[in-house]
């Protein structure tokens, strides 16, 4: 009996060294977090605002704002439109902090805006009204792209046994914000120095959130009621470096197109040295915009109820 | 050799086959397309979809029938007249009885047991079973039997005839032509309504075409009917005599929300004949919401021997308001959303709102334009609002009293050539409606008292305006976001008669019989 109380008791600690073991190795990996189109997302606290609300009463929306990308938003602001003659707030416009995601907080931060409404009265005879409120976040964000790329400086291709082979990389997954490298295309080319290479990557740049783009600079003017001018819209800002090596991409402020692909090339003008043969290296690309994104709900009006 | 009569040869069966396809058609056809238009005429949405189904349908009836021997002598071109005529049949018979009542019995048995197919092989051909076109001829002969019997037998009984089952001939022609005469006078009366009818309706289609009639939607929220409605107007007695009162009655329903509702009430016999008395009072006041029958009299001997329109009318002062919601964008940022092809209304549900008017007995129609309105610099025009005001009801519209405009504050209305139109305030507004005007919020206009003198303000049957609008404070009407939500809104207060006439017959007054 003592036996097998004994046996039991090692195998349990066995068991238990073993499980920690195996735990180990997984709790080494850190949460991937630039992954995702999504940028700061909008959602409305379920009843609040309340799908139905009475005629000269108050109710309060309750709006959260979710960061669902990697990159922290210090200056964010909001605007609200709603229709003045049934409905009364305060605060139509504001500001918000939310960060992003990151290895410690892979959920992302959200934060919380409360608005009050006051219902004015309906009008006589109206025996109910649908109203319309449309949340704006206009915010800054920054998309950074780490994608490692295989640079071959064997222009000739005679050798062989390399550690990596040069080829074009897509990321449907995105890189943890709404606008995406969604493709990169890469070509070495000589330099008019001889021992020299240049590399030259091809970016193709998309929005695939559901928001829209403005200039970085003019994200607070996209949340008023004021044109942004033809060169406000869907401006992002590429910047790239290839190891340590500053890297001109053109065109540097790059207008996304709503359909179709947008072209940056991106490339290291002083080259590298073709002596390095083959290897792998990061890629950084960093791209600089303002989103704009709006979710609208709808509010049932009804009379007051007759004493 | 052919088949003898009431012999069913192969050509005979397939003829009965023929006729048992056109009669499950014909049941099928009066659940689903009866009662429906193919096309819209007032509210009715229409259902194009279903009347060219059943095109097809009946075009298979038409090709099967050009192929039968029995329809060989009736010739291709009256089979297509008869074809057209089939597939028409049943709903115009549906559609009728609301423009001629007084058919609706007529047009239930028509629809249910006439398919006209079925007419045409009885009547059009040689070939139907004899069986077959006795059997439906008999169905008839009882149906109008038992339609026509019990008047024919309360007639009789009436006009003092000897009793029982000695039906005379010529009280059954006199009978006729009582009936024929009650029939005319029906029938002028609801050939002047249906005239009325189509006429508006050809207007409202015309205007329609040409821009000049802008459309709404009554209040979808509304769970209460608001205005007045006559009911139910009919003779109390079958006939009258002439040394006794006649008497019509209606129900009366009166519903009104925030404002006292006064009604007055008239009857009258033939245009001129005031009733002798109006029962239980003349004139109404309703708060909410009352149901009154109403009764006309007139006294023995006031309406003379023969058949008379009775008329009840009743005169109320009603207010209808409507509200139109539009979506306000800074002009530069609406272009700059086209040039990248990005709607700006993307996340709104009702991106293209229409005019909601409240319940009652006229429609108000409104548009502001394309949505989203563009909103450039102060001074600078924007797209004209169009009104239109239409009588929504069976009645008139007797004269406006009233027209007010609240148009967004920030906006102005420009001058509009040839109506009286000025700037008021929310004080000048019904008490009720004060409460919900705010004078920072909105700019109030009215059609001047001048303006609503005129003529084609009375018994106004519709009526369309232009309104230029200019932007005097572009901030004002945007607001501090990206798109502006503002509401356009209309108050028309007017004077409504409602009508519903009868007929009755007065009699010579039978002698008093001797014990």
């Amino acid at each position: 009996m003592k036996k097998t109380l004994t046996l039991a008791m090692i195998m349990l600690l066995l068991a238990g060294c073993q499980y920690g073991l195996f735990q180990s190795k997984s709790t080494m990996s850190l949460p991937e977090v630039k992954v995702g189109n999504q940028g700061v997302e909008i959602y409305f606290t379920p009843y609040s605002p309340p799908p139905e609300v009475y005629e000269n009463s108050k109710f309060t929306m309750l709006t959260t704002l979710s960061n669902l990308g990697a990159t922290d938003v210090d200056e964010g602001v909001f605007s609200i439109s709603y229709e003045p003659q049934y409905l009364y707030t305060p605060k139509q416009q504001g500001r918000f902090i939310v960060r992003g995601k990151s290895e410690f907080i892979p959920q992302g931060m959200e934060t919380q805006v409360n608005l009050p409404f006051t219902t004015k009265a309906l009008g006589p005879q109206l025996q109910g009204y649908t109203t319309t409120i449309t949340f704006n976040a206009c915010y800054p964000y920054v998309t950074n792209a780490a994608i490692i790329v295989c640079i071959d400086t064997d222009l000739t291709g005679k050798k062989t046994d390399k550690v990596c082979t040069a080829k074009a990389q897509s990321f449907p997954q995105g890189q943890g914000a709404p606008v995406a490298v969604a493709t990169v295309d890469q070509r070495m080319m000589p330099h008019e120095m001889p021992g020299r290479v240049i590399p030259e990557f091809t970016l193709t740049l998309k929005n695939q959130g559901s928001g829209q783009i403005v200039s970085s600079p003019l994200y607070r003017d996209a949340c008023s009621g004021r044109s942004l001018g033809e060169g406000g819209w869907n401006v992002v800002s590429v910047g790239a470096v290839l190891s340590d090596s500053p890297m001109t991409c053109a065109p540097q402020t790059v207008k996304i197109k709503p359909q179709g692909e947008t072209k940056v090339i991106c490339r290291v003008e002083e080259g590298i040295d073709s002596r390095l043969g083959t290897y792998t290296a990061p890629l950084s690309v960093a791209l600089d915009y303002g989103y704009i994104a709006s979710k609208t709900t709808q509010v049932k009006l009804l009379p007051a109820l007759q004493q | 050799m052919p088949a003898p009569a009431g012999t069913p040869s192969s050509g005979g069966k397939s003829l009965v086959g023929f006729l048992g396809f056109v009669i499950l058609l014909h049941f099928f056809d009066c659940f689903v397309r009866y009662g429906t238009l193919p096309f819209a005429i007032g509210s009715n949405p229409g259902s194009p979809g279903l009347w060219l189904g059943f095109a097809f349908f009946y075009g298979v009836v038409f090709l099967i029938a050009n192929k039968l021997e029995a329809f060989k002598d009736v010739g291709t071109k009256s089979l297509v007249i008869i074809a057209l005529i089939a597939y028409v049949w049943g709903p115009l018979w549906s559609i009728a009885p609301n423009y001629f009542p007084a058919i609706k019995y007529l047009a239930a048995i028509m629809m249910i047991i006439a398919p006209f197919w079925l007419l045409a092989v009885v009547f059009a051909t040689q070939a139907a079973p004899t069986w077959f076109s006795l059997g439906y001829t008999i169905l008839w002969f009882f149906i109008v039997m038992f339609m026509l019997f019990p008047n024919i037998q309360q007639y009789a009984q009436e006009s003092g005839y000897p009793m029982p089952n000695s039906l005379s001939p010529g009280m059954v022609l006199s009978y006729s032509w009582e009936k024929a005469q009650e029939g005319w006078t029906n029938l002028i009366s609801y050939g002047k309504q249906t005239t009325s009818m189509f006429a508006e309706e050809a207007t409202r289609s015309y205007r329609m075409a040409t821009g000049d009639y802008y459309t709404g939607q009554v209040d979808t929220a509304a769970k209460k009917r608001l205005g007045v409605y006559l009911e139910n107007f009919r003779t109390s007695e079958p006939i009258f005599y002439d040394n006794t009162p006649v008497m019509a009655y209606a129900t009366m329903k009166a519903e009104t929300i925030d404002k006292e509702l006064n009604i007055n009430i008239l009857c009258d016999a033939d245009s001129n004949t005031t009733a002798s008395m109006v029962r239980p009072k003349e004139s109404f006041s309703v708060l909410t919401s009352d149901q009154y029958d109403i009764d006309c009299v007139w006294n023995k001997g006031v309406l003379p021997k023969g058949s008379h329109t009775l008329r009840l009318r009743s005169e109320f002062e009603f207010t209808t308001r409507a509200y139109l919601k539009a979506y306000m964008i800074d002009m530069e940022r609406l272009k700059e959303y086209r040039r990248q092809n990005v709607d700006p209304l993307a996340n709104i549900p009702d991106k293209s709102p229409i005019a909601i008017y409240t319940s009652g007995p006229v429609r108000i129609g409104m548009s502001i334009g394309q949505q989203p309105v563009a909103i450039g610099a102060s001074g600078d025009p924007l797209s004209s609002l169009g009104l239109t005001i239409e009588n929504a009801w069976e009645g008139k519209v007797l004269d406006l009293t009233n027209v007010f405009i609240i148009i967004p504050a920030g906006l102005k209305i420009a001058n509009i050539e040839g109506v009286g139109i000025t700037e008021s305030s929310c004080d000048a507004m019904a008490e009720e409606e004060r409460a919900t005007c705010d004078d920072t919020l909105v700019k109030v206009y009215a059609l001047t008292t001048e303006e609503l003198s005129k003529a084609i303000y009375k018994n106004l049957t519709m009526k369309t305006f232009r309104i230029p609008i200019d932007i005097e404070n572009s901030e004002k009407v945007l607001g501090k976001a990206p798109l502006g939500v503002q509401n356009f809104k209309a108050s028309v207060q007017y004077r409504y008669r409602l009508e519903r006439t009868t007929s009755a017959t007065v009699r010579e007054s039978q002698p008093q019989a001797t014990v």
